[in-house]
């Protein structure tokens, strides 16, 4: 009996040892000294393998560089080298180019990447369907050596080739075959970082290569510093509980938390922020279908928005502001902020919807989720400047859907993902894509097809022609741009990281961050 | 007995089969895109296209019917997520005995809290006690279970730190949750267990009892509880009925990796392997504890269990003393 | 001449009281009654006129919540129950007073097999062990007429008339002194009744049993009651023996009771009812209760009544005996 209660006593006594020492073990160095940090991930990471769908599971891979690409984007949106060594033009029209890999590359268990691993990593992306957006401009790659390889194109356009580069994940076939299931559970990679722990939708543990191949400085970007030895990934999809693992330190770095959190976890000193431009772009598709088919009435639905009022009220400002273009993309031409976009001007609105005795005409908006908010902002603006707008609430996939059909909205938002201004445009504008034989929006210009298609050409993707381009769409406004995307992230500064860094689409480099120990 | 068993396992399969067609059908009439989902917003309508051909989403109703039932009936493939490509069944085997567990301590939680607490009430009724336990009664079944989470979480995890705020682990984990989720369980139970208990005291027996000459506590425990527990049982089958769906909120606030997040994830994103999948298992899983409470049933009240052997009710003596 | 030995049961100045609403429902008035060992008093009354809760009392099982003893003693060989503890009367009942209940579709607990029931009490008064006690139940049982391998069957599995069977070995299983039987043949049919009746007889005959029989069905009086007691509105109007009742019942209420009984012999139309309502208990009229219902009532029925004697030598509650003969 009394040895019962000793060990009774004993247990009690570790347990509440224990459990406050969990909490606080999740901090900094590991056991056996080495450097970590502790992330949080906004989703919950059910598969590793590199050929999923795009999602922000598997974005964590690709931002920590746990399977690597051919190229990859840096700040100014050009692609630099990554697994691929150079790459050229080889036929005139632009559909046929050369890529060279480096002849050094290995995986973490040991196989060496040649182009028969690229190519087999192509096909997996064409069987899985998912990559298609960025590889549908792709018929073929054909093995030219064990370095050397010919992608085939359908399109020869400004920035489709860069996209390819970006995206195109190479794993080791014989690590893909080896691992059973689709390397859902074990992404072998040939990256900076490697995974050594995954439980299905909680934790990722990752931990320095240190047989990473390249050991050339020089051509080693951000994407593939090893500042730190063991990054340790939560998964947390609840804002409050993201708040909550920064101010009890469980984590030391939240990736994309909502712009409130800003302001909940303002009084805490040793928690920081910092906004991240992204690479996708809101605009309001304005339909042909409805009454703004109507030119000046879409100009009028310019000039009654407050961009500046919206970002304020619906994001706290946190999304960036822009033009029709964004900044950080590598065409941007700086002339165009000079310029008045659609300022907010709610007489000039007025006065276009006099003209046209469109006084009350009945405007439907569609919005979903996170950007009801701002839709609600946008209706009270166009109600003050004399439409009759209706919100409409829908939930995604209903939204996407109507996305593309003019009849189902007079106004809806969405955010596409481009790597360059013109083509964010085609992708909306560019009639080639639609089955309408118009803009995603059901307007049919043959002008505006034509603006297009020589500015996307590659000889003719000059500052005039993107100018010309960028006037018209801005005059006729059949989309219509509002800001662009962010990220925030949110850090402990006790946690020894001094500056963190992004990938071009705000994407975290974690092995990139500066710590307070390099 | 063991027929009745065969009999209610047996009707699983039909019950089963229902459940996948109607959801299937909903699925299949549901607005919505899996591959524009997958696409993201921004795709053209080629590639939209082109991922529907490759996912074999243009197929009519009765060829993707009949895939779906060989597959799943006589292949037992279930198939892979079309978002993250993972198959289904590994992410069914770890996630469901989350969800069964965590849907099994609220009801636990429920009839080990609430029960005492109905009963205390109902043999002192009208007293203080009753008071106090009617109280908390309507405070677990007003009160909504994830405000009480993100409170429970902000005491114990964020001031107190005593109890982590969230993910899995080893028990420490799933306290609160469990405090959270029961609520509604305890507070029905208490209510149900009281007015099933106030019940029986008023009944004859228990008078008979007394006459006998039996100590309260025997009464209670002997004549008045088994006689009680009936409904109980019941509430308890409802609420894990109930849990099972109230566990998706719990496991979203907490980051345990049940079914919760996985369906309903899959049903935003038009996963529809995911769905289908889950729902089977999930109408599987609930068939089975439900066979179990009414066997629970059957062990406590011999009237019913009789009822499932299919005995008739009562038999005459076939001796000469008739009546 | 020896000092007269205390009656084995004495009930005095009874009066219990149910609160109904924030009513008080008196139920009963002032009982007094005495029982020799062995003998059989029959309470007669209509529904409701007080007979279960005398019974109750005695037990003291009334419903704990609504329902007071508010005054009387109730004295078995010269020791007053009501003021035993609780824990002393849980040892008297079922061993020396039992109860035998009105309605034996209700009376068994539902779960619990039949044979335990009865082996719960006899368990409870004796030292013994569980094989013992079982075995006493199978004897019970067979006492009872039911066949002892019934003894692990469920009381769903019995009818009615078996059910009270089952009660009735219930309450004779330790042998009481003293047994209490509420109506028990009012909710069988009368081929069963006839049994029923007789088995109790034969088990009381044994043990030399004293019994209180309540029923408002004059023929078993008739046929089983050494004494009766014709209780009304919690009062009881007239008692005596059998044959004092039965040949010069007095009180205007016992002759309306037998006056109720049809005549098989006549050629009768109607039958003959008494005119009038039991009083409302939360309400009694100040003197005698059955005054505003009574052919025969005088100004001097409105303050209370007492007993007065009869020629021949019962006691009846009137005031105003000469208005008829018996």
């Amino acid at each position: 009996m009394k040895k019962t209660r000793i060990i009774a006593l004993t247990l009690a006594i570790l347990m509440a040892l224990l459990v406050p020492a969990s909490v606080l073990a999740d901090v900094r160095t590991t056991a056996d000294g080495r450097t970590q940090i502790n992330i949080g991930w906004n989703y919950a990471i059910t598969s590793m393998s590199p050929f999923q769908a795009e999602s922000p599971a598997k974005n964590l891979f690709y931002a920590t560089s746990v399977f690597e690409t051919l190229g990859r984007f840096d700040q100014e949106g050009n692609v630099v080298p990554l697994l691929a060594k150079e790459w050229k033009q080889i036929d005139e029209d632009g559909y046929r180019f050369q890529v060279t890999l480096f002849d050094n590359i290995y995986d973490t268990a040991g196989n060496h990447i040649t182009a028969d691993d690229v190519i087999f990593s192509y096909e997996q992306i064409q069987a899985s369907g998912s990559l298609n957006a960025y590889y549908n401009k792709v018929t073929g790659v054909e093995k030219v050596d064990d370095y050397n390889l010919i992608y085939n194109l359908t399109s020869n356009e400004f920035g489709d080739f860069d996209m390819v580069l970006n995206y195109a994940a190479v794993v080791s076939k014989k690590a893909f075959e080896d691992s059973g299931d689709q390397m859902a559970t074990m992404l072998t990679g040939t990256g900076p970082y490697k995974v050594t722990g995954f439980v299905n939708s909680a934790t990722v543990t990752l931990e320095k290569n240190e047989d990473y191949w390249q050991k050339d400085d020089s051509l080693k970007g951000p994407y593939a510093a090893q500042n730190v030895d063991v990054i340790e990934i939560k998964c947390i999809p609840e804002n409050s509980q993201q708040e909550v693992a920064l101010e009890t330190g469980s984590i030391d770095f939240m990736f994309d938390m909502a712009a409130s959190s800003i302001q909940q976890l303002a009084g805490y000193s040793n928690i920081t922020h910092a906004i991240v431009p992204g690479t996708n772009q809101y605009f309001f598709y304005l339909s042909s279908a409805g009454p703004l088919a109507n030119d000046n009435l879409r100009r009028a639905v310019g000039y009654a928005i407050d961009k500046d009022a919206v970002n304020e009220i619906a994001y706290e400002n946190a999304m960036v502001p822009c033009d029709l273009g964004m900044q950080i993309f590598s065409d941007y031409n700086p002339a165009w902020a000079e310029q008045d976009y659609y300022g907010y001007d709610v007489q000039k609105a007025r006065e276009l919807i006099a003209q046209e005795n469109a006084q009350g005409t009945h405007i439907r908006i569609v919005a979903t989720g996170t950007g009801v908010t701002m839709d609600e902002v946008i209706q009270a603006y166009l109600i003050d400047a004399g439409f009759d707008a209706e919100l409409v609430t829908e939930e995604l996939a209903t939204y996407l859907t109507d996305a593309t059909n003019p009849e189902a909205y007079d106004i809806i938002c969405i955010t596409p993902f481009a790597t360059c201004n013109v083509q964010m445009w085609k992708i909306m504008l560019d009639r080639r894509n639609w089955e309408n034989g118009g803009t995603v929006n059901g307007f049919k210009d043959d002008h505006l097809q034509e603006l297009l298609e020589t500015a996307a050409s590659i000889e003719g993707h000059t500052p005039e022609n993107m100018d010309a381009l960028y006037q018209y769409i801005a005059d006729k406004n059949y989309v219509y741009s509002t800001f662009g995307t962010s990220v925030t992230n949110m850090w402990r500064t006790d946690s020894g990281i001094v500056e963190t860094c992004s990938a071009f689409g705000a994407l975290p480099y974690l092995g990139g961050f500066t710590y307070s120990w390099n | 007995m063991a027929r009745y068993i065969l009999r209610r396992l047996f009707w699983m399969i039909p019950i089963i089969l229902g459940v996948s067609l109607l959801v299937f059908t909903l699925m299949y009439f549901c607005p919505g895109d899996p591959a524009r989902i997958i696409l993201g917003q921004g795709a053209t309508q080629a590639e939209i296209e082109s991922l529907r051909e490759t996912m074999g989403l243009n197929k009519g109703f009765f060829p993707r019917l009949g895939e779906f039932l060989v597959n799943t009936f006589i292949r037992f493939d279930l198939g892979s997520s079309y978002i993250s490509k993972a198959p289904i069944v590994t992410e069914i085997a770890a996630r469901l005995p989350q969800t069964l567990i965590i849907a099994t301590l609220f009801m636990l939680t429920g009839v080990i809290v609430g029960v005492p607490l109905g009963i205390a009430a109902a043999v002192k009724q009208d007293s203080i006690v009753d008071r106090i336990c009617m109280v908390i009664a309507m405070l677990g079944a007003s009160v909504p279970n994830f405000w009480l989470a993100l409170l429970l979480v902000l005491l114990f995890a964020v001031n107190l730190g005593w109890l982590p705020a969230m993910g899995m682990g080893g028990i420490e984990y799933y306290i609160l949750p469990t405090l959270a989720g029961a609520m509604g369980c305890i507070a029905v139970q208490a209510r149900q267990s009281r007015s099933s208990m106030l019940e029986v005291i008023r009944s004859d027996y228990v008078t008979t009892a007394r006459s006998k000459g039996v100590s309260m506590r025997n009464i209670i425990f002997k004549h008045e509880l088994p006689n009680a527990l009936i409904p109980v049982i019941t509430c308890a089958g409802n609420d894990f009925g109930n849990s099972l769906g109230g566990a998706l909120i719990i496991e979203q606030i907490f980051a345990i990796t049940g079914m919760g997040q996985y369906m309903v994830q899959a049903v935003f994103n038009r996963d529809y392997p995911v769905i289908q999948a889950s729902a089977i298992f999930l109408a599987i899983a609930f068939s089975l504890i439900m066979l179990v409470i009414d066997l629970l049933y059957a062990f406590v009240d011999p009237r019913i269990k009789a009822q499932y052997e299919g005995k008739p009710l009562f038999k005459r003596s076939g001796k000469k003393v008739t009546a | 001449m020896e000092q007269k030995q205390a009656p084995f049961l004495e009930v005095k100045d009874l009066a219990v009281e149910y609160s109904s609403d924030g009513k008080a429902v008196h139920a009963v008035n002032g009982i007094s009654l005495t029982l020799e060992k062995g003998k059989t008093i029959g309470l007669v009354g209509e529904t409701g006129a007080g007979k279960t809760s005398i019974a109750k009392s005695i037990l003291q099982i009334l419903p704990d919540r609504s329902a007071r003893i508010t005054a009387g003693t109730v004295k078995l060989e010269g020791q007053n129950l009501l003021d035993l503890t609780e824990k002393d009367m849980r040892e008297i009942r079922g061993k020396r007073i039992s109860m035998i209940f009105q309605d034996p579709m209700t009376a068994l607990n539902p779960t619990m097999r039949v044979g335990q029931q009865i082996a719960e009490v006899v368990a409870l008064h004796n030292s013994c062990t569980k094989a013992e006690a079982e075995e006493r139940a199978k004897k019970m049982l067979e006492m009872v007429g039911i066949p002892r391998d019934r003894f692990r069957e469920y009381p769903h599995q019995f009818s009615g008339g078996m059910k009270q069977r089952v009660v009735i070995a219930i309450a004779l299983a330790c042998e009481p002194d003293l047994l209490l039987a509420d109506e028990p043949t009012t909710a069988l049919d009368v081929t069963i009744q006839a049994q029923v009746l007789k088995l109790i007889s034969d088990l009381k005959e044994k043990n030399n049993t004293s019994m209180i029989l309540i029923t408002h069905d004059l023929g078993v009086v008739a046929e089983t009651c050494d004494e009766v007691a014709i209780v009304y509105a919690g009062q009881i109007m007239e008692t005596g023996t059998r044959e004092q009742i039965f040949d010069h019942p007095t009180h205007p209420y016992t002759i309306g009771l037998f006056g109720a009984i049809p005549d098989m012999n006549e050629d009768e139309e109607w039958l003959h009812p008494i005119d009038g309502m039991l009083p409302d208990p939360t309400d009694l009229p100040p003197g005698c209760p059955f005054a505003p219902r009574c052919p025969y009532a005088t100004h001097k029925c409105e303050s209370a009544v007492d007993f007065t004697m009869t020629p021949d030598g019962h006691a009846c509650r009137c005031c105003n005996l000469e208005r008829a003969e018996g």
